[in-house]
């Protein structure tokens, strides 16, 4: 095409206004604006909840122990919940640092949270510390099972809530 | 109200709103985005009787989430409430998510993470406790302890203090 017949073409089309239709387009924006407003869960924080817990740490406590340890030593809790081999419990048993005879606990988790909130709101009604809790579970049971004693845990309002693996029980004289 | 004889009927700007509707559409897809990366679908989290409810507690957080592994190829899929022999593991931190077939991947993405903690924030503040980001941890339910334990040593062992499990708050059923 020559020089001359484009400009031409080009004064033809002048006059014509070019029209975007926004009519159509802002209708798709609306029914795509609407179908993720219904596919993004605005309640979506309302389906997990949470349980927070400290990691022990690596190797012997080295901190120095304060006035008050030297007086009087806090009493820690240490829970060991045994497995049946199919991953659900066996067996719950608390043993503490001033009484290391295992006590037997309730293996239900409601029972289970009742005897330990009570446990905890006689030590604050003595005025003491709420004690720490080392939680150990047998490698075997299942997370379902861990989440459930763990949750009941929390509830008591111990000082600190640690999970870990079940030590294995120490021999006579060894 | 109809239009004088002769002159042609006002027409609203509606390029405003279609530009602010488009936005709004982008905005909703990048977070709904977001959102199913940071929840993986294939974990299916235990169903606690007793949780508290989510707090925003926190300036940074990383999330593991440890699965099942899937399938090989011919194989069917398994049951989702059976226990589960091998799993995988997935981190979401800032904004991607990286699969890892081992602890020891995670370890070191954890560690990476920490040091970059670390580097961020003032010596003082470090030594107090703060600064770390918070690691979630979304375990499926049919784990056992062992193979949650592992990662919650990995966190340790590297420095964080803290951990947070997540579970369905009872009564809610996830979509």
């Amino acid at each position: 095409m020559s020089r001359q017949g484009r400009t031409a073409r080009h004064h033809d089309a002048a006059g014509i206004v070019p029209r975007v239709p926004i009519i159509p387009m802002l209708d798709m924006a609306f029914q795509l604006l609407a179908f993720g407003l219904y596919c993004f869960d605005l309640s979506a924080d309302k389906i997990e909840g949470q349980l927070s817990l400290s990691l022990p740490r690596a190797g012997a406590d080295t901190s120095t122990p304060t006035t008050s340890e030297i007086t009087e030593p806090e009493e820690d809790y240490t829970i060991r919940v045994t497995s049946d081999g199919s991953g659900r419990v066996a067996g719950v048993e608390l043993t503490t640092s001033r009484a290391p005879t295992p006590e037997p606990l309730p293996r239900d988790i409601l029972p289970l949270a009742n005897d330990l909130k009570a446990r905890v709101e006689r030590k604050l009604a003595a005025n003491e510390q709420p004690p720490k809790l080392d939680m150990q579970f047998d490698p075997d049971l299942n997370y379902q099972v861990v989440f459930e004693l763990l949750s009941a845990a929390d509830t008591a309002k111990f000082k600190k809530v640690s999970p870990s693996l079940l030590e294995a029980p120490k021999k006579p004289g060894g | 109200m109809s239009a004088p004889a002769g002159e042609e009927p006002e027409e609203p700007d509606l390029t405003a709103l279609l530009d602010l509707v488009l936005q709004l559409v982008m905005f909703f897809l990048a977070v709904a985005r977001i959102d199913n990366e940071m929840r993986d679908q294939s974990v299916v989290l235990p169903q606690a009787s007793i949780a508290r409810s989510l707090t925003k507690d926190y300036n940074k957080i990383v999330i593991v989430n440890l699965f099942p592994a899937p399938p090989e190829e011919g194989q069917p899929a398994p049951d989702p409430n059976a226990r589960v022999g091998k799993v995988k593991y997935s981190v979401f931190e800032g904004y991607g998510v990286r699969e890892y077939g081992s602890e020891i991947e995670v370890k070191n993405a954890l560690k990476g993470k920490i040091e970059a903690d670390q580097k961020a924030t003032s010596k003082a503040d470090w030594d107090a406790g703060k600064g770390r980001s918070l690691i979630v941890l979304r375990a499926h339910k049919s784990c056992n302890f062992k193979q949650v334990f592992r990662v919650m040593n990995a966190a340790r062992e590297v420095g964080y203090l803290d951990i947070q499990l997540r579970a369905y708050v009872a009564g809610v059923q996830p979509r």
